[in-house]
């Protein structure tokens, strides 16, 4: 009779101890954040970062402006990048598979006055210091901060359109086609083209002369028959005629396969009899999508939260 | 007596009928074409069409819904809208810091024809007596509010030259049939829709005024 109660209460207790891991699993809570090539460019004060997250729980401590001490960007090679916390926003509630997530905007600037050049954070993180917590480390990509150029242009810009694609992790940007129009009396040759994005770069060397302009839904396909988006870039030059246009595509290399691109600054590089001359148009939000649409592909990472 | 009274009053507010026909903001858009040819938008659906797919509903069904898709998750491009169209017909070049407003869409938009309707169930927008459960199983990412951004951006228009920034956009496309009985009574049938908003792609073009 003893030894039944026993039994009895060894498996109530097992079953209330399953039962009690299984609610503490359900209350885990955790963060998502997209992995982006973050680029900004400028040096205005007013400058600010935007990084958005999606957190399991609306009241965790982790995302409450009143805790948070420090906030900066560190990266790979031990580069870190002091931040002032502008302002943490609830943006909108979503549904992931039956579950409420909440989004939220968080919005930096620089601690310190950025100096001219270029300033690349790879394997980027945004970290939160708390005051009573232990810190927080969110993968955000990579970051880029680059400094408009002042010097002048001898090409202008007629027409920009992107050309999106899937790498694997949803829709990034995988290229571009523009059409470029020299303004000057004396011929031009372009000499390179960045778009500052840290983990992306143009491959110059797989430029397309187009002879007219592109449908409005282009794929790289349609330009070069199954290019390698993993592959090395190269660097290659073209003259421009004196009032001559050019109008090309341009196909972008990834060194990861889960960073995804939507906006970023163009410069083209170029020179004449003149000199030299940039070409520079400002990060301009080619692709509009929701970074968390689908959780499934890649291109997130979840941190759990203490 | 007083139980009947309440029983028939129950069963006419189960029974009642009320037309609701919503749309969708997708609708708006310019044009949606479909990358697969010989697929429909449900606005576009015929008689025939429709009647091609109630026939494909098996029979009646005690209380509850029977459906039919028609179109499954099928990607669709659309010109969403000219963002912003500026003509410099003057001697000088213009050049200005523009600022444009944008909208980030709900994700997940719906349409129903018929007296299928549409309602706000909490802050997320959905289908009828349980529609959802039926047509929706697949969607498992919805948004519940828009996010508008302001652009800052600074354009150059040559004399004699026009701006245009303009929005396309991806989505994906699912429809179909169908019929909510009660009793076996057909109380409701119609149309659904559910269009998922994928991405936006913005493009600049400057073009010399003839």
């Amino acid at each position: 009779m003893r030894k039944s109660f026993l039994a009895a209460g060894l498996l109530l207790f097992t079953v209330l101890s399953v039962f009690s891991a299984l609610r503490l699993k359900e209350k885990e809570e955790e963060l998502w954040s997209p992995l982006l090539a973050h680029v900004y460019h400028g040096a205005d004060e007013e400058r600010r970062f935007i990084f958005d997250v999606l957190a399991s729980s609306r009241e965790t401590h982790h995302l409450l402006e009143e805790a948070i001490k420090e906030v900066r960007l560190s990266g790979a090679d031990d580069a870190i990048l002091p931040l002032m916390l502008e302002g943490i926003h609830h943006q909108e509630s979503v549904r992931i598979e039956g579950r409420r997530f909440h989004r939220y905007r968080i919005e930096v600037s620089p601690r310190l006055f950025i100096p001219e050049g270029v300033i690349h954070i790879d394997e980027a993180r945004l970290e939160f210091i708390y005051a009573s917590y232990a810190p927080l480390s969110v993968p955000v990509g990579s970051f880029v901060h680059v400094q408009k150029p002042s010097v002048p242009s001898k090409l202008e810009l007629r027409s920009l359109k992107n050309v999106p694609g899937d790498l694997g992790s949803g829709v990034t940007s995988l290229g571009f086609v523009a059409l470029v129009e020299n303004t000057s009396a004396r011929e031009v040759c372009v000499k390179d083209m960045s778009i500052h994005a840290g983990d992306v770069h143009v491959d110059a060397g797989n430029l397309i002369h187009l002879e007219k302009a592109a449908e409005p839904f282009i794929a790289v396909d349609d330009f070069i028959a199954d290019y390698d988006h993993f592959g090395q870039p190269c660097s290659a030059s073209f003259c421009i005629d004196a009032h001559g246009r050019a109008r090309f595509f341009v196909p972008f290399v990834y060194e990861k396969e889960d960073v995804r691109l939507f906006r970023y600054p163009l410069a083209i590089v170029h020179e004449s009899e003149e000199g030299r001359g940039v070409l520079f148009i400002e990060d301009f939000p080619f692709i509009r999508t929701d970074p968390f649409h689908d959780p499934s592909r890649g291109g997130l990472r979840r941190v759990l939260l203490d | 007596m007083k139980r009947i009274r309440v029983f028939l009053l129950v069963l006419a507010i189960c029974l009642a009928n009320p037309a609701d026909i919503a749309a969708g903001e997708y609708l708006t858009y310019q044009d949606i074409t479909f990358r697969r040819a010989g697929q429909k938008l449900l606005r576009d659906f015929t008689d025939y069409d429709y009647n091609r797919a109630y026939a494909a509903l098996s029979g009646r069904r005690f209380w509850g819904w029977r459906t039919h898709t028609v179109t499954n998750h099928e990607p669709v491009t659309f010109t969403q809208d000219t963002l912003y169209r500026v003509k410099n017909e003057g001697t000088t070049p213009i050049t200005k810091d523009f600022t444009f407003k944008m909208t980030e869409q709900t994700s997940t938009q719906i349409s129903a024809s018929g007296n299928i309707g549409i309602e706000a169930s909490g802050d997320i927008r959905g289908f009828r007596t349980g529609l959802d459960a039926h047509v929706r199983p697949s969607i498992s990412y919805e948004r519940t509010t828009y996010i508008e951004e302001n652009l800052d951006i600074s354009i150059t228009v040559d004399p004699s030259t026009k701006l245009t920034i303009a929005v396309y956009g991806e989505g994906l496309v699912s429809n179909g049939v169908g019929r909510h009985y009660r009793f076996f009574r057909n109380t409701r049938s119609g149309g659904w829709e559910v269009f998922v908003l994928t991405a936006e792609y913005y493009s600049i073009e400057k073009e010399t005024l003839e």
